[in-house]
């Protein structure tokens, strides 16, 4: 059930209408909301349930041991086995068959040869987030950050909450644990914005993602058939999309928890207009990059060790981040080129220092400059394995820049491309509204809703894919 | 409550209004263009011409025959992803029409299997006689979401003819490839055979018998040198076609492999582009005349 389909719009507004139908009755409605995000949850499949149940339940029961717990040892003990179990279901589902392909290629190398076992088992659907979900309550308990709640249901619907459970973001019990303890009454400003919200995510994946996925998908398909034009196309095209799906996304997410009282983290703050790498990663997947601060960079050392160690902690953090992203190379190159890039700006910031905000034409070209950079990496990202990865490369890099239509529109038509382009001028309209689309009157709220419906009923694509962040 | 609800009434009402705004210019648009999927469905299922020639098959169909050059009342109703079965309902509207006036049908040679599936084409929108409308296609507004770009991009060929040129329901693709471009078309391409299924060959020779009096062209396309020498089970492939020969109101035209086509006939290995289209249509209708004749 995708927020892009008709089966969803159905479900939210029987789930919305029920939800306030039980006024402020508050256990009611977190219950409530257990129910509905167990039944979105187990649209996909049914048997995921007893993972996501049971990493709830360990993490609840740790939680509970660590704080009640006097003793060092046994909260110690409490914490690693917690760890243990989530990030050995992760492991489990997610990244076997790659350790063990991996392996059998490295013993190979070495002459010896050697059949790993695969695993046949699909990967469940949003596991990594709502891992890393749980994982900070009962880090943030062993830290003395937060209390464990008594609440069962409470904590079951924190870590399920179905808005942001399959592709985040990654909440923090910090931050939405306590809303669910409190009492919710509706508000219509937190609504209509919420309304926004979720068209203004349609809209960026119903019309600009999914255009422009025709191209991308074209264009990494076969890209020797194009030139480099179209393969430099392809990846600035790639990097509007994925970013239009993923925030597309977090922003229906957002909404929709709006709807229901809640208030999620912002997780992407216009990220390509960011100056800097280290901008960047504060502007894009702000939840999984504060998750990473957080939980391993801090713990790590951070920037209170010395240069040497703050690089080997940027290094390790965007290894993990790129790991976290799919079991394959090219994450893991593509989380590389954002840790070599961030170690170009910290030697940059160590020995030039911070450049001045007021020169405009420097900010221009360091947009511009990071914008370049991290087109390229995503390349790694979009590529599907290494064999398509150098194809791509060679294309992109032949200098053959003279094109013909076909090559240029990758050989999707005139129409796709202009569509493409299109679509690319109304986001970049959209920028010209009040931040987080927080509109101060009701009519511009109307006014924009609208808008983006219009634009989602006259140029949508009628059999949009599954957003790219499912898969992780 | 009652305040966002009204919020939410105006929002659904403009949504409505903008559904069938869309649905509107799709119509406008497709009524203008031969080339369009959904046109062609309306007027296979709403034409009463008795006498229309028409072309049915996949996409090898509807790029490979010029109807003008066959004659001024044939149209080509050829769809992209039409599969086995789907040609099979569209002999079943044509025989609906009645008249005795001959149907092309393109023949792919890998294409005899009937799945169990239904028609898929989400083309019968606008088709409201053939009964398969459904589901949410039902939702007057909702049927045509997603439909504007197609649309007005047949449209646009129907007029300025930039990549693709429209002629009584053809799609010709304008498109020719380099030597470069068809090393990598011939290094991707995969072997395909004619695995005869009993069932399947049984049913299409009863839909050919059942169209009797009118005459039945069974037209086998050529392709690309590479595709033939990946292709299997060619002999069992002729095997068959002489069976269809047999029914007296069919003729096969087995243009399978012809060599007189060459790569810069084709835009891929198995269709042709428009130079390719012609060349072909125009042996089409030489071997139909001296059928006739």
């Amino acid at each position: 059930m995708m927020f892009n389909s008709l089966a969803f719009a159905g479900f939210l507004v029987a789930v919305f209408a029920g939800y306030w139908l039980l006024g402020g009755w508050r256990r009611a409605q977190n219950l409530f909301l257990l129910v509905a995000s167990y039944v979105f949850y187990g649209w996909w499949d049914w048997r995921y349930l007893f993972l996501i149940a049971g990493c709830s339940a360990v993490n609840f029961i740790a939680g509970r041991i660590i704080y009640n717990s006097q003793k060092r040892w046994v909260r110690r003990l409490a914490l690693t086995a917690c760890c243990v179990a989530c990030i050995g279901a992760l492991c489990y589902f997610k990244y076997f068959n790659f350790f063990a392909e991996s392996f059998a290629a490295m013993l190979g190398c070495v002459g010896i040869k050697w059949n790993p076992l695969v695993l046949n088992v699909m990967l469940p659907v949003g596991i990594s987030f709502f891992t890393f979900q749980a994982l900070s309550y009962t880090i943030d308990i062993a830290l003395g950050k937060l209390k464990p709640t008594r609440d069962w249901v409470e904590f079951f619907v924190f870590i399920s909450f179905f808005p942001q459970l399959v592709a985040g973001p990654i909440e923090r019990a910090t931050n939405l644990l306590p809303q669910f303890q409190k009492s919710r009454t509706f508000d219509f400003d937190a609504a209509t914005h919420g309304v926004c919200l979720l068209v203004y995510g349609l809209f960026k994946k119903m019309v600009v993602a999914d255009t422009l996925a025709l191209y991308v998908d074209r264009a990494f398909l076969v890209p020797e058939l194009f030139s480099s034009v179209t393969c430099i196309i392809g990846a600035f095209f790639f990097s509007v999309q994925i970013y239009c799906d993923f925030s597309g996304y977090s922003d229906c997410a957002r909404g929709i928890a709006r709807l229901f009282g809640f208030k999620l983290m912002l997780n992407f703050d216009r990220p390509y207009l960011a100056s800097s790498f280290i901008d960047f990663w504060r502007r894009w997947h702000i939840s999984l990059s504060t998750w990473f601060k957080d939980y391993v960079y801090i713990p790590l050392g951070g920037n209170r060790k010395g240069f040497a160690v703050l690089i080997r902690n940027v290094w390790i953090v965007f290894l993990l981040s790129g790991l976290w992203h799919g079991a394959s190379w090219t994450f893991i190159i593509w989380g590389a080129l954002h840790a070599l890039y961030q170690t170009c700006d910290l030697l940059k910031r160590r020995y030039c220092g911070i450049p001045s905000a007021k020169n405009w034409w420097r900010n221009l070209c360091s947009v511009v400059g990071v914008n370049v950079c991290v087109v390229f990496a995503w390349i790694f990202f979009r590529a599907n394995d290494f064999a398509t990865l150098k194809k791509y490369l060679s294309v992109m890099f032949s200098g053959k820049f003279q094109t013909t239509m076909m090559a240029l529109c990758a050989a999707q038509g005139p129409m796709v491309f202009a569509a493409c382009v299109l679509a690319i001028v109304l986001l970049g309209a959209s920028y010209l509204c009040p931040r987080d689309m927080n509109f101060k009157t009701c009519r511009a709220r109307m006014l924009f809703s609208v808008l983006c419906i219009a634009a989602i009923m006259f140029l949508g694509m009628p059999s949009g894919g599954e957003f790219i962040y499912f898969q992780f | 409550m009652g305040r966002f609800l009204r919020y939410i009434g105006v929002v659904f009402f403009c949504t409505i209004l903008l559904a069938l705004a869309n649905e509107w210019a799709c119509r406008w648009f497709i009524a203008q263009s031969t080339g369009n999927p959904i046109y062609k469905m309306q007027r296979l299922w709403q034409s009463d011409d008795k006498n229309e020639i028409a072309i049915v098959g996949s996409s090898r169909a509807q790029a490979n025959y010029v109807p003008s050059l066959i004659a001024t009342n044939c149209f080509n109703y050829g769809c992209d992803g039409l599969a086995y079965a789907e040609t099979l309902f569209h002999l079943t509207a044509l025989k609906a029409r009645g008249g005795n006036a001959p149907i092309v049908i393109n023949y792919d040679p890998w294409w005899i299997k009937i799945s169990k599936a239904d028609n898929y084409i989400a083309d019968y929108r606008l088709a409201p006689k053939s009964g398969r409308v459904k589901g949410v296609d039902a939702i007057p507004g909702m049927r045509f979401y997603g439909c504007l770009r197609k649309s007005v991009t047949d449209w646009l060929n129907a007029r300025a003819a930039v990549t693709k040129a429209i002629d009584n329901g053809a799609v010709l693709v304008k498109n020719s490839r380099s030597s470069s471009e068809w090393e990598v078309i011939n290094g991707k391409q995969k072997p395909y055979s004619f695995r005869r299924d009993e069932e399947s060959c049984a049913i299409f020779k009863e839909a050919l018998k059942g169209l009797a009096p009118r005459k039945i062209y069974v037209v086998v396309a050529p392709c690309s040198k590479r595709f033939m020498d990946l292709f299997e089970g060619r002999d069992a492939f002729e095997g068959f076609m002489r069976e269809l020969e047999v029914i007296p109101n069919v003729s096969a035209i087995n243009m399978f492999g012809d060599e007189r086509f060459t790569e810069a006939d084709f835009v891929d290995t198995t269709h042709l582009n428009i130079k390719g289209a012609y060349k072909f249509t125009s042996f089409v209708k030489d071997a139909i005349d001296k059928v006739v004749l």
